[in-house]
This record gives C-alpha cells, structure tokens and sequence, in this order.
C-alpha cells in the first residue's frame, strides 16, 4: 500500500462530508465543520511528518482552504442557530420585560402603602390604648392597597 | 394584654404563617432561578472561547510552518484569521443573555415578597418614634404599634403574594417552547460548535506535543543542553492541552445541565399549583445539583 498523498487525504475528507439535511441544518454544518477541520489538521501532519513530500506546497494550499471553510462553516452554524432562534429569544426577553414591569407597579403600590401606614402611626397616636382603633387602621392599610391595584 | 388587642394578634400571626408557607412554595421557583443564572453564567465564557481556541490552534499551525517566525506576527494573523468567529461568539452569547435574563426574572418575581415592604415597615417605625416623644408624654403603646405593623404587613404581602404567583405561573407557561428552543441552540452551540473547535485545536496541539517529546530525546547526556528548550516547551503544551480538555468536558456537562433546566421548567409547571412546605422538586434539584458540579468543575480552569 502506498502513503497517501495530499491529494488523497483531501479527497477522502470530502468523501466524507455529506450535503446537510433540512431538519438539522445548524447541527449539520457544524458536522461539516469538523470534518474540513479534521482534514486540515491530517494535511497539517502530514506535512510535519513528512517534510522531504513533493507536494507540500499543494498540501499547505489545502490546508488553509479547509482550515479557512472550517471557520466559515461553524460562523454559518451559529448564525443559522440565531436565526432559528430569533422569535424564541424574542419572546424570553419579552417575558423578563413583563415581570419587571409588573414589579414597577409594585412600587407603585408600595408608595401608597406608605400613606396608609401614615394613616396607621396617626390612627395609632389617636387611640392610645385601644386595639380596635389599631385594627381599623389596618384595614385601611389593606383597602389602600386594593384601591392601588385597582 | 387587652381582649381586642390578642384578638388583633392572632390573625397577625396567621398572616405571618400563611405567608412564610407562600415564601416557601416559591422557593423551587426561586432556586431553579438562580441555578438557571448559574447555568447561563458557566455559558459565558463558551461565546468567547470559540475565537480563543480557534487562535490558540493557529498559533500552534504557525509554530510548524516552515520560514521565518515571529510569534506577535503570527498572533495577529490567528487574530485576523479567527475574527469571523469573534462575531459568531457574540450571537452565540445572546442565547446565554436570554436565559440569564429569564433567570433573573423568575428570582425576582419569586423573592420579591421578602423585601418589598420593608421600606414603609422603617418609615413606620420611625413616625411611631416621633410620636411616642411628644410633649415627654408617651402617646403611644410600641407593642401595639408592632402587631399593626406585623398584620399591615402580612396582609399587603398576602395580596401581592397572590399576584406574583399567578404572574409566575404564567411566566414558565407561556416561555416553555421559546426556552426549550434558546436552551437547544445553547446545547448545539456549546456541544456541537464549540466543542468542535476545541476538538480541532486539540488534535492539532496533541501532535505537536508529541513531536515535542520525540524531539527531546536525547541519545547521550552530551545531547541533552540541545534538547532543554523542547523538554521546556512540553509543560507549556500539556498545561493547554490540559485547559483545553477541561473547557471539552466542561461544554459537554454543559448538555445534561442543560436538558436538566428543561426538566425542571416542566416540573415547576406541572408541579406549580401541588407546591408547599418545604418540599422541594425533585428535578429542580437535581438541576440545581447539575450546575453546582458544572461550576465546581469549571472552578478548576
């Protein structure tokens, strides 16, 4: 058996990648990737191991194509996963928008909350030694914060 | 004690009672939210990894290439070269956002209840002070002021408990196809992509690595002065490769994390309305568990 040549190396890495399904096409070109990098880093040692080959030159040349489409690919990769995603990750900060907007109202409603605690300390300070009156301060507490959500 | 007053006391501590069992049924929300932040932090780094390792191995290419050397040169050249990914990096680490994002909402929303009124809980106390001095005369019974005090508070907390729930409850429902979408894009990214560069980088940096140390041999001790800067050079190239296959196991945790978060979401749904005491989800804590180890894991790097 004869040791391969650049060009077989080459050949055999493109044998080996197959066109992208459309289920999985992120996944797909990621595959695609690994292989074009797979085969850049045979060419890589092959040149290394094998320094006295006569086809270095067209090695080297294959090399960085194939290192270059590995870039390219998993750059495409990730760009299709953003598009694929891109309604997705809409949503999800749509989501974290509502809940922060819910707790501003909360701080709204904490501000005339703190009315009725007014109304409480005066309530309090108006009825020293009856418990009723401090009861009926808190449920003005409690009306003001239903008339705040409302 | 008068009878009114105990019997102002007594719902305060009902109150009290109802809503420390409200902040407990959070607490899996509460804990997959914060594990959730967790999980999108140990991403982070993945998003800028990939153009740093796609560097580290072009270096290494360079290091092999016959002509001239000179490593700042061949830096900006793997710099140049690995640019594309950089960009790639930063939509990948939008993913990361989104879920950090979600995170930090689901914690805020589910111990907002904690903290929300202590504010007016200090101002309180602080008019009650005012009060109480007047004309050197105590104008007002503190004990009394305490149990209006502790009841206002439970019951604003109460109602807004009631509120923050529903708002949860429909949070992880309407977002869980968008995040096990965002989720399966983080998967594909870290396990698939990334992973794939390391890989690449991996193999390139072994190789050298093995010349390394065929070319440290030396066959007489006379040999060896012209061999340290090889014998040298190993440690260098086993410490990334070392780092390397740390980020490789670390972006393939990430996967089993990742589908436990998804297990877990479901679970709070399914679980949301069944929720109280201190039990807590099962799956929610063996997500939190998962990203625990990822993180002790990544600690190591």
């Amino acid at each position: 058996m004869t040791d391969p040549t650049a060009a077989n190396i080459a050949a055999a890495a493109l044998a080996a990648t197959s066109a992208p399904s459309e289920d999985d096409i992120a996944d797909a070109m990621a595959q695609l990737a690994d292989v074009a990098g797979h085969a850049s880093t045979v060419l890589f040692n092959y040149r290394r191991d094998n320094p006295g080959a006569a086809d270095l030159e067209q090695a080297l040349n294959l090399e960085m194509t194939l290192d270059k489409r590995a870039i390219d690919l998993r750059v495409q990769a990730v760009k299709l996963l953003g598009a694929q995603s891109a309604e997705a990750l809409a949503q999800m900060r749509d989501a974290a928008r509502k809940v922060d907007d819910f707790l501003a109202t909360i701080k709204k409603v904490e501000g005339r909350l703190a009315v009725a605690n007014a109304v409480v300390c005066l309530t309090g300070a108006a009825l020293v030694g009856d418990a009723g009156g401090i009861l009926a301060a808190v449920v003005s507490v409690h009306t003001a914060l239903k008339s705040a959500e409302a | 004690m008068s009878n009114r007053l105990r019997t102002c006391q007594a719902p305060a501590a009902i109150a009290l009672l109802l809503l420390g069992g409200c902040a407990l049924q959070m607490q899996p929300v509460a804990d997959f939210g914060a594990a959730a932040d967790h999980l999108a932090t140990t991403y982070k780094p993945f998003a800028s990894g990939i153009a740093a390792s796609c560097e580290q191995r072009e270096r290494y290419v360079a290091l092999g290439n016959a002509g001239a050397f000179d490593d700042a040169v061949a830096q900006r050249a793997a710099a140049a070269r690995c640019a594309p990914l950089k960009e790639a990096g930063a939509t990948a680490a939008l993913f990361g956002q989104a879920l950090a994002d979600y995170a930090a909402a689901l914690a805020k929303v589910s111990g907002a209840k904690a903290t929300i009124f202590d504010g007016d809980i200090k101002g309180l106390s602080g008019a009650a002070a005012k009060l109480e001095a007047k004309g050197g005369t105590p104008i007002f019974d503190s004990g009394k002021l305490s149990a209006a005090t502790k009841l206002a508070r439970a019951a604003a907390a109460l109602v807004m408990e009631e509120k923050l729930q529903t708002l949860t409850r429909a949070t992880l429902q309407d977002n869980a196809d968008a995040l096990r979408i965002v989720v399966e894009a983080m998967k594909t990214y870290a396990g698939r992509i990334y992973a794939g560069q390391l890989a690449d980088t991996h193999e390139i940096m072994a190789g050298e690595l093995r010349r390394l140390v065929a070319a440290s041999n030396a066959p007489a001790q006379a040999d060896v002065e012209a061999r340290l800067p090889w014998r040298y050079a190993q440690a260098t190239a086993r410490a990334d490769l070392e780092a390397n296959e740390l980020e490789a196991r670390h972006a393939r945790g990430f996967a089993a994390a990742a589908d436990a978060l998804l297990a877990a979401h479901a679970d709070l749904i399914a679980n949301f309305d069944k929720l109280g005491g201190v039990r807590r989800l099962e799956l929610v804590s063996d997500f939190v568990n998962r990203v625990k180890a990822l993180n002790d894991d990544a600690a190591a790097l």
